[in-house]
């Protein structure tokens, strides 16, 4: 009795494992399937070498999906409306300040947290994005339509921008745009006059964290092409100092202060930047003390990062420094 | 065996069900012939690109993941033990998150190619695994120590975790979808390598199954029948360790999987090592698979990574086995 | 013999108190001893004098506070899982209490120091419930090993949902990843008003629970042949580990390792498991280790702070690591 069943037993066995041999190979089968690909090539090409290699893209992309804030901001600011953006970090979708040039751009999830179905369903035929946030995505961004990426999210805009604009194939907007905000720099730097030797203090309230932001940085990228001057702590190249304790409020001290605030909805103060900005310690700055504080947005001024905002950020600059 | 025919059955059908659904409905035939590539370029590229990889992935890691449950519980003789729970998952999230946070420039720049993230992943786990080894069962094994040891191990390793994840400016969006586990980063490569990998280690598990069920009966009855106890232990130690490294490394920290999966194969009367083993593979399999699913499709636009559900589903799930098993 | 451990606990006191001291005076503002005399004792003002009494004197009392409760909880969680690995995080504190706050934040917006402390505590409270519920019912004892797993997964299972909502909201994280991280600065010492019941009531069972745990270190079998209430004791214990960790997270966040690595260095130094002796003594143990902790967070990344339950961490692994290679306990 007992040998019939061990016989069974081994039988039974040897049927499991073929089975799994037929799904393993069946799996093989289709992942080679699945790894060729059929290369297009196109003669109304252009070649644009960007960080993840060289990538020839079409030289009138007329659907374009593109997956960062600034890369959005750039486009447009060239004309050019994409099919598909990635996701605004505050408003729903896109930030207040850009909402109407954004019309009709379909979302295509955050800029870390992509969605790539929604991508495709678009039907691009050019994808701009960024190593930094979507490198482990490049392969299959490029199966769907050519892809070109920049290298870095740093302070400083128009790094990425020249990219763009060679990647769209509208270099000479590009330029035009770039030579424009150029322009608008200076023109706010005569206006601004000797107030430039003020000392701008840059905080950033979050709900969780208190931060004084340094040079590399959106904002402090612009006040320094502006000639502004930074308090000494805050003359630094790198990013910003956070978790900031009230000890410090004294640091956050300088001729003007701007602050912003990360929220989704204007309208709810944050209780944290409330208690920071009425301490007594805070009012008793030298920047309290001459009425320079000043309340900006966070969107303009830090987290949508591209040309649009940049010159908005001149612009509300210029008017809080000329106020009498 | 009928029962395992069933199951095979079902792994298929959900198979077939994620590859029709997601941000746009795709009819069986089309799918089958997008595998085929001969449909149209659109559906082509989203089975064959965006829905394949993934879903593949999830069947191979699913099976990683269900088998090393298996195989965890057999030897500590504990139905509530869970690979996620004694540290390994979350030392291999630990690597993960060395790559992306600590082996970066000033400007948080990745020093490595993205493609060799799984490999720190990987020497998290198999660190994690040797500290487990050395310090609860170097001399003997026991089982309630290396139970014990992990959870420490688990302990310490979130708190590395959340420390890395604050040190970082950028990206701890990344970190967070990472260690929260998904598929969404799936390529045909993975799946190949996984399933390699688990299709020797099933070999070498089926190889010593007699050997595991004796081990069961405990130390005393196992040396009584000339079994190797010290041996099965250290083998399954790094069966386990290898099966949920290879699967965190591609997919982050999907946890419950190695839990729920070996009791169901219970429930369906998978009493024996072997039998368990093969169960635990196909369930942890669909199990994977379904998580992927959801949250691919119940929140659109967003897409929710599948450790967020495997969890969801895992933890009550485990409470309702503790009470019952109370009674 | 008796004095030996009277004067353990008075060495390790003195330090408490000066670590507090010191916690007081360092920083990124330097105060001297004399400072700090002059203005408590006489009464002076001195410059800066908001910075001690508004910021570094609510940071040292919460330092303490916090520590010596993790410290006992500590002790406690470890003796009734018989599990040297234990710690307060088992019992879902943890994981409950950062679960409630970014519930909170991300679905209703609040976020306030103050509420976030609050909603802390009721996550704690619900998830130690139902942890509690859950290995006690249907009245029967649970077992150790039945308790470490159940909150290992309950644990796992908040921190998932956690997970999703701060996927689901990319800002929340940036929004809470300091209060995940456990700190014992920028918060509100007016929250011990509401707190300190609990804290009363969870330090009044554990004095109760000390001759029943010193009992509980022999087996269950054995418990039962004395006739101990066993369920009884592990419910109270259980509910005096929530009261005090919990109100610890409520007040500074989730801090790691105190409640683990104190019980350990406590026993070591006094050489006995006598839970009279090795309660008070890992409390105050407790206490110095987070008071030395927030020092150095202040010190480490000059003039950046540290979060508390870093250093912690970066102190108390070593710690953790030597113990597991000497004691033992551990690795028998």
């Amino acid at each position: 009795m007992k040998i019939i069943i061990i016989i069974q037993l081994k039988k039974e066995v040897k049927e499991m494992r073929k089975l799994l041999s037929v799904i393993v190979v069946l799996v093989v089968m289709l992942a080679a399937c699945g790894n060729k690909q059929e290369a297009s090539s196109n003669k109304d090409t252009h070649e644009v070498k960007h960080a993840m290699g060289t990538t020839k893209v079409p030289n009138n992309p007329k659907r374009v999906v593109v997956l960062t804030n600034e890369g959005t901001e750039a486009l447009v600011s060239m004309g050019v409306k994409p099919v598909g953006a990635a996701n605004s970090y505050a408003g729903d979708p896109w930030y207040k300040h850009l909402e109407k040039k954004y019309k009709d751009i379909e979302p295509v999830g955050g800029e870390s947290e992509i969605n790539l179905e929604k991508i495709a369903k678009l039907k691009p035929d050019l994808i701009i994005g960024n190593k930094f946030r979507q490198e482990a995505q490049y392969k299959k961004l490029s199966e769907i339509a050519p892809t070109v990426f920049s290298k870095e999210l740093r302070g400083d805009w128009k790094n990425n921008f020249k990219l763009y604009a060679k990647a769209v194939n509208k270099e000479d907007k590009g330029n035009e745009v770039l030579k424009n905000y150029d322009n608008h720099v200076k023109k706010a730097k005569e206006e601004i006059g000797d107030k430039a030797n003020s000392e701008v203090s840059m905080v950033r309230f979050m709900p969780g964290d208190v931060r004084i932001y340094h040079k590399d940085t959106f904002s402090g990228v612009i006040l320094d092409e502006l000639g502004i001057k930074r308090p000494k702590g805050q003359d630094k190249n790198d990013f910003a100092e956070k978790g900031v304790t009230k000890e410090r409020i004294k640091a956050m001290d300088g001729d003007y202060i701007f602050y912003f605030t990360f929220q989704e909805d204007d309208k709810k103060v944050s209780a944290l930047e409330k208690e920071w900005v009425n301490d007594p310690a805070f009012k008793a700055l030298n920047a309290s003390k001459k009425g320079h504080v000043y309340k900006v947005d966070d969107a303009v001024w830090n987290t949508s990062g591209g040309v649009l905002s940049a010159n908005m950020m001149i612009d509300d600059l210029k008017e809080k420094l000329n106020e009498k | 065996m009928k029962k395992f025919i069933i199951l095979i059955i079902m792994l298929m059908l959900t198979t077939l069900l994620t590859l029709m659904l997601g941000d746009s409905f795709i009819a069986p035939q089309n799918v089958l012939s997008g595998l085929f590539k001969l449909g149209d370029p659109y559906t082509n590229l989203v089975i064959n690109t965006l829905r394949l990889p993934r879903v593949l992935l999830a069947i191979v890691t699913g099976a990683a993941l269900g088998i090393a449950g298996c195989v965890l519980q057999f030897i500590t003789k504990n139905p509530l033990a869970s690979p996620d729970v004694i540290g390994i998952s979350q030392g291999a999230n630990v690597g993960s998150l060395v790559f992306l946070i600590v082996l970066t420039t000033s400007t948080e720049a990745l020093l490595l190619p993205i493609a060799y993230q799984p490999i720190f992943s990987m020497l998290g786990a198999i660190i994690v695994t040797a500290l487990l080894y050395f310090l609860a069962m170097r001399k003997s094994y026991k089982r309630d120590r290396l139970i014990l040891i992990g959870i420490s191990f688990n302990i310490l390793c979130q708190a590395i975790v959340m420390f890395l994840i604050l040190t970082s400016n950028k990206r701890s969006a990344q970190a967070q979808i990472w260690i929260t586990g998904s598929v969404h980063q799936a390529e045909y490569q993975q799946v190949m390598i996984v399933g390699s990998i688990l299709f020797i280690i099933m070999v070498i598990l089926t190889y010593y199954a007699r050997s595991f069920d004796i081990h069961y009966l405990g130390r005393n009855l196992s040396l009584a029948l000339g079994n190797p106890y010290q041996h099965i232990s250290v083998i399954a130690l790094i069966s386990m360790s290898i099966l949920i490294g290879i699967s965190m490394s591609y997919v982050g920290g999907i946890q419950f999987v190695g839990l729920i999966a070996p009791h169901i194969a219970l429930k369906l009367g998978a009493h024996q090592f072997r039998n368990r083993i093969f169960y635990s593979a196909i369930i942890g399999a669909i199990i994977l698979l379904l998580s992927d699913l959801i949250g691919r499709t119940l929140f659109l636009p967003k897409e929710i990574p599948a450790g967020i559900f495997t969890a969801l589903i895992g933890s009550p799930f485990f409470m309702y086995l503790l009470i019952k098993s109370r009674k | 013999m008796k004095n030996k451990y009277l004067w353990l606990f008075l060495l390790f006191s003195g330090m408490f108190v000066v670590l507090f001291i010191l916690s007081m005076m360092l920083g990124y503002k330097h105060f001297t001893f004399s400072d700090i005399w002059q203005h408590y004792i006489h009464g002076e003002t001195i410059k800066d004098q908001r910075v001690l009494t508004q910021l570094r004197l609510p940071r040292a009392i919460l330092g303490g506070v916090v520590g010596v409760l993790m410290g006992i909880s500590g002790v406690m969680i470890q003796t009734i899982t018989r599990n040297p690995f234990a710690s307060p995080g088992i019992m879902g504190v943890n994981s409950g209490a950062s679960l409630m706050v970014v519930i909170t934040t991300v679905a209703f917006g609040m976020n306030g120091v103050f509420q976030q402390t609050i909603m802390a505590f009721i996550g704690t409270v619900i998830i130690a419930t139902l942890i509690i519920l859950a290995t006690t019912l249907p009245f029967k004892p649970f077992n150790a090993m039945e308790l470490t797993l159940f909150g290992a997964s309950v644990s796992a299972f908040c921190m998932a949902i956690t997970q999703g909502l701060l996927i689901y909201n990319e800002s929340a994280i940036e929004e809470l990843i300091y209060w995940l991280n456990g700190s014992v600065a920028n918060k509100h010492i007016t929250i011990l008003m509401y707190i300190w019941p609990f804290i009363i009531v969870g330090l009044i069972i554990s004095i109760y629970m000390a001759k029943p745990l010193n009992l509980y270190m022999l087996s269950d079998d054995a418990l039962k042949g004395l006739g101990a209430k066993i369920l009884s004791i592990k419910v109270f214990t259980m509910i005096a580990v929530v009261l005090l960790s919990g109100s610890a997270v409520a007040l500074a966040g989730p801090i790691a390792f105190i409640g683990l690595i104190t019980p350990h260095v406590a026993k070591l130094l006094c050489k006995s498991h006598n839970h009279f002796i090795v309660i008070p003594l890992s409390g105050v143990l407790g206490g110095c280790l987070l008071l030395l902790s927030d020092i150095l967070s202040r010190y480490l990344l000059m003039p950046r702070e540290l979060p508390v339950g870093i250093t912690t961490a970066l102190i108390g692994a070593p710690i953790f690591i030597y113990l597991i290679l000497n004691r033992k306990e551990l690795t028998e």
